[in-house]
């Protein structure tokens, strides 16, 4: 009950009672018309007060004190009452009460409970609404448009160090860092000219000031709310201390991998450099050798010094052949790291692959001749891709030595080439041993060599195919094989046509 | 007959370019550094220069250079002899003014065929 107000309090009082209250001043004019009397003769005090009481309650001040009277209500109906009258100041007070007085009482007192239950949901409302703004993990208060703060819960005594009785009342600048107070009033005045529920200071290191002057970083949300009593703004203050050294501590391992990764960087390109350059001395190294072994060796079998035997004639020929092998592994070798160094450089050009191919062919020929191999070319036309001449015929060179190397005598080697899909393709088939299918795939591996040559020997540097499917994906193309033992292989390759990539 | 100049630090090379191209035909002469083929070269006034691109001391670059700088050795063909195999050097060789470019090991039919071309005969 509101014990504060004792006027309403009585007035409550006078409303609920089961009879009607009617005050008259001196002058004759209502005072006091409660619910009672409303109840009973059907008008309502807003009508009456100030005024002289309706034409038919004149005779009220004739009866009798508690005795039986009939007055009129304001639909015209008599009613039968009793009446009571005191003095009241210059004026009087009567106290009517009619036959159903218990009814009028009744009806009061549901009046009554009513009232009382909003008044409880009100305060449950309330409550609920308290617990919740305490229970909240960040500060929230609430502030008018003059900046006071109205409302606040516990986390913002709890992260400011204030409590709740020295921060109402007192503005937010009590709050703000002392390098920012001065501009608060002004985005303040910002916000109620364009308020929206967003974050504060979006994109700024927000910080704010506790009661002993340390301050921390703050994410701030503000709402406007547009009440009875005017502006006012609801902000939710976020401490992000943790969250921030969290992520200074992310951005600092960040950094620092960063940092190790760019050494680690730096120092593979310095090793790669290394390696590089120790390849190229090496190779330099060891071709100086090779070009007097395999130039001494021409000479002898050339017989400008006089003749030789024929045992004489082929070990000149073994040392000649095996110091040109080995002069292919170190140029193949070199070549590799070169493409592996990433340092391969492709000259490209608009070229007709179908000459590459007859050009290569022409140094294969021979070769095939010598054992009867018959070579088949099916082209139809010109197929221009844009590559790198030398490359292309290294890569062609390969496939066809290959193929010619693994078929025996009288067997066949045919190449296609055509296009598909915005590529040129060509394929090398022959009629060779085979490969079993569980090694196609370790034949594009460095080192790798399968079977034996159709010769017997096991020449090659086991580097050609890898060399070999390296060139063509660097002309953004592929290289596969299909093969079956016993029925030849198949490799195919492509490369985009000009104009198409 | 035609005067070559082959400057090699290595004797073997020196001794296999000489077989090939065959005494009787050329008079060849042989320096076995940078500085000694620049003072054969003024003393000799060869026909054609053979330079290995790796020598100690002045290199078959800085011989080159040299032989360039200097006027009597503007018609003279010279050409780069090398066993190495860096990225570049070929155009770096060819850009500065040797005439030719080749590479160890060579065949000698091959070798012998870049002489005549750059003597005037091939």
């Amino acid at each position: 009950m509101p014990t504060e107000h004792p006027a309403e309090f009585l007035r409550a009082l006078l409303d609920v009672a089961p009879f009607g209250v009617i005050a008259m001043d001196g002058s004759g004019r209502i005072r006091l018309w409660s619910h009672g009397a409303q109840g009973i003769f059907g008008w309502k005090e807003t009508d009456l007060i100030g005024c002289a009481p309706p034409w038919s309650m004149e005779r009220i001040g004739e009866c009798e004190p508690g005795a039986d009277a009939r007055l009129v209500r304001d639909d015209g109906a008599a009613i039968d009452v009793k009446v009571w009258r005191v003095p009241w100041q210059e004026g009087t007070v009567s106290i009517v009460m009619d036959n159903s007085g218990h009814r009028l009482a009744e009806r009061a007192i549901q009046d009554l409970i009513g009232r009382e239950k909003e008044a409880l949901t009100q305060a449950r409302a309330e409550r609920r609404f308290r617990e919740l703004l305490e229970a909240a993990p960040d500060a929230i208060i609430e502030v008018d448009s003059e900046g006071r703060i109205l409302t606040l819960n516990a986390q913002t005594e709890q992260l400011f160090g204030y409590t709740r009785e020295e921060l109402l009342g007192e503005t937010v600048d009590a709050l703000v860092p002392d390098h920012v107070r001065a501009n608060h009033s002004h985005h303040r005045a910002n916000y109620a000219a364009h308020p929206q529920t967003r974050p504060m200071g979006s994109g700024l290191s927000l910080e704010a000031r506790r009661k002993n002057g340390t301050t921390f970083p703050v994410e701030i949300s503000l709402s406007p709310v547009r009440s009875e009593d005017g502006f006012r703004v609801t902000a939710i203050i976020r401490d992000i201390t943790e969250r921030k050294k969290a992520e200074d501590t992310l951005r600092a391992i960040q950094a620092q991998y960063t940092h190790d990764l760019e050494l680690r960087n730096q120092e593979v390109e310095v090793a790669n450099g290394h390696k590089s350059e120790f390849l190229a001395s090496m190779s330099h190294e060891l071709r100086t050798p090779l070009h007097t072994v395999i130039g001494f060796s021409e000479l002898l079998e050339e017989e400008r010094k006089g003749p030789l035997n024929a045992d004489q004639k082929r070990f000149i020929g073994h040392i000649r052949n095996d110091a040109q092998h080995l002069l292919a592994l170190i140029n193949e070798v070199l070549d590799l790291s070169k493409i592996e160094a990433g340092k391969l450089q492709l000259r490209r050009e608009s070229l007709d692959i179908t000459a590459i191919v007859e050009d290569a062919l022409s140094s294969i020929r021979p070769r095939g001749l010598e054992r009867s191999i018959a070579i088949e070319t099916n082209i139809s036309g010109p197929v221009v891709v844009e590559a790198d001449r030398i490359r292309m015929k290294q890569i062609l060179y390969n496939l066809l030595s290959n193929a010619v190397k693994f078929t025996p005598r009288n067997g066949h080697v045919v190449i296609d080439v055509d296009t598909v899909d915005g590529f040129a393709r060509v394929s090398v088939q022959d009629t060779g041993i085979g490969i079993p299918s569980e090694e196609q795939e370790s034949v594009f591996e460095k080192f790798h060599q399968v079977g034996t040559a159709a010769g017997g020997t096991r020449e090659g540097t086991g580097l050609g195919l890898p060399i070999t499917r390296k060139l063509v994906e660097a002309h953004g193309g592929r290289l596969w094989l299909e093969s079956e033992p016993g029925r030849g292989s198949r490799f195919t390759f492509t490369i985009p046509l000009k104009g198409s990539e | 007959m035609k005067k070559i100049l082959v400057a090699d630090d290595k004797a073997t090379s020196r001794e296999l370019i000489r077989a090939a191209l065959d005494d009787n035909e050329y008079a060849i002469s042989e320096a076995s550094d940078g500085i000694e083929a620049l003072r054969y070269a003024r003393e000799l006034q060869p026909d054609l220069i053979i330079l290995d691109l790796h020598m100690p001391g002045v290199d078959g670059f800085g011989v080159l250079g040299e032989l360039r700088r200097d006027g009597q050795f503007a018609g003279t063909p010279i050409m780069a002899l090398t066993a190495s195999a860096m990225q570049g050097d070929r155009e770096r060789a060819l850009a500065i003014g040797f005439d030719s470019y080749v590479s160890k090991p060579i065949p000698l039919s091959a070798l012998r065929a870049e002489v005549e071309r750059l003597l005037g005969r091939g």
